[in-house]
């Protein structure tokens, strides 16, 4: 890891919290402020707030810049509106996942791409190489920000941040707005399964905003949230996680996300491999599974069936809401599509599990 | 943080308390339970597993992760905290008490005079 210790300018405020810190990518970010329980079952019933200004943004900006994302990413935001968000895979040529996005598209000419944190130096460096002359590309990472407020009442909270201004807002859909002295962006999105907002502010107001959401949220339990409670809400709503779910050996047609790939729009990287596995057929399938009784999976447990190994688990953990062992892996097709009778082998035994349809919640 | 004074500690964060000549009762520290965060799940030795202080025996696993539990001393299991099964947060609740882990018969006493003290285990939560 090249850049150890990156802070956030909510560090000291997390520490002073008593929050645990630990190193993500590079970044010192709180895994937890009190307990993942309490935190993700306070995001559940009520509202969590998180510092996720690990993540990257890139802004595109010119008359090339509506091609050039189109080129980049599977997804289609052609006919995506002004001012809303799509998510899509980053592929390369093989249709091995580069990174898992979200494209923020302002207009034909300004997009911004937010990253994995993990990944933005390497997306930035495959984005110049397809540059055009009538393009600009920033990673404007450093400068920015990001907080998240997710859970049934981060409207009644974002309505008393500033009205009905981002109150009214409709999923995935985003506006920028001014509140005091603070230009913000905020969108509809989130990484819980409930409804929520993220919020794009310049660093140099971001303890401010988080002090104010605080206060204006404290009446709806509004408290903070650290990354490990956002990792078994991500895991509970079905959400992939790159490094762990995905990875540049694993296409978005494995990964269960094959409605990003979007074929019959202009071409992009990675559509001649994907159409070809497409038509010849998958040998390993993305399974979200719940254990049937005992054992909590964990990322490399293998998946069995009838004592053969079947697949991988790539991300698993005790489910705070179902109170039951939960994952992700990978499995041989076949056993995907019959969806099988699956164990996971933890510590040498193997566990039953049920091979079921994200979300875990409802 | 609590560090008993009547306890025994092991580098790996047991703790050893000395019942009769040769039982002793054995839970994970305060300082563990908080490392660890919320516990969800305890797998238990069977009774009469024969451990070598030092060797794996329990699992526990939090949220996050699973996590050895080392026997500080050679001996049998003869009881175990069956609470554990359906109460698994006993041990971040109450790591001294309701969340102990198991009851060995030692094999050899003297190993207890290898174990850290109260004052010795404090310090070596405090230089990490």
């Amino acid at each position: 890891m090249t850049d150890s210790n990156k802070k956030t300018p909510l560090y000291d405020v997390h520490v002073d919290l008593g929050a645990k810190i630990v190193d993500y990518h590079g970044f010192l970010m709180p895994l937890e402020y009190s307990s993942i329980i309490s935190e993700h079952k306070r995001v559940r019933n009520s509202a969590g707030l998180f510092d996720i200004s690990h993540m990257g943004e890139i802004v595109i900006e010119g008359e090339g810049a509506t091609e050039l994302v189109q080129k980049i990413i599977t997804n289609d935001i052609d006919v995506l509106p002004d001012y809303k968000a799509a998510y899509s895979p980053i592929c390369d040529e093989e249709g091995g996942i580069i990174d898992d996005i979200l494209v923020f598209k302002y207009n034909f000419d300004k997009f911004m791409l937010v990253v994995n944190c993990g990944n933005t130096k390497k997306v930035n460096k495959w984005i110049n190489n397809l540059k055009t002359d009538n393009v600009n590309i920033n990673d404007v990472s450093d400068g920015i920000s990001l907080l998240a407020v997710q859970g049934p009442k981060s409207e009644e909270i974002m309505r008393l941040v500033s009205g009905d201004e981002c109150a009214g807002l409709s999923r995935f859909q985003f506006k920028e707005i001014t509140v005091g002295e603070m230009q913000l962006t905020v969108s509809r999105t989130g990484y819980t399964g409930e409804d929520g907002f993220e919020i794009f502010v310049d660093n140099s107001h971001c303890v401010d905003l988080w002090s104010m959401l605080l206060e204006k949220g404290k009446d709806m339990d509004l408290k903070p949230a650290g990354l490990g409670a956002r990792d078994t809400l991500r895991l509970e709503a079905g959400y992939l996680l790159y490094g762990n779910d995905i990875d540049e050996f694993i296409t978005p047609l494995e990964a269960g996300i094959g409605w990003t790939v979007k074929f019959d729009k202009t071409d992009f990287i990675g559509k001649e491999s994907l159409s070809r596995l497409k038509k010849y057929g998958l040998k390993r399938m993305f399974v979200a599974f719940k254990m049937r009784d005992k054992g909590i999976p964990r990322t490399d447990n293998e998946i069995t069936h009838l004592n053969n190994v079947v697949g991988k688990v790539t991300s698993g953990t005790f489910s705070p809401s179902l109170e039951i062992g939960i994952g992700f892996g990978y499995v041989l097709t076949r056993f995907a599509e019959q969806k099988s009778q699956i164990n996971i082998k933890i510590r040498g035994t193997d566990y039953p599990a049920l091979i079921v349809d994200t979300p875990f919640i409802t | 943080m609590d560090f008993p004074e009547d306890l025994f500690y092991t580098k790996s964060h047991e703790w050893v308390k000395k019942e009769g000549n040769n039982k002793v009762r054995v839970g994970i520290t305060s300082h563990a339970q908080s490392e660890l965060g919320d516990v969800v799940y305890v797998e238990l030795p069977d009774l009469d597993k024969v451990v070598k202080a030092g060797g794996a025996c329990t699992v526990v696993e939090s949220v996050k992760a699973a996590y050895d539990i080392y026997s500080p001393v050679s001996g049998k299991v003869i009881e175990t905290n069956n609470d554990l099964e359906n109460n698994p947060q006993l041990v971040n609740e109450d790591p001294y008490g309701k969340g102990w882990f198991f009851i060995i018969e030692m094999e050899d006493p003297q190993e207890l005079t290898k174990l850290l003290s109260n004052k010795d285990y404090e310090e070596l939560c405090q230089t990490k």
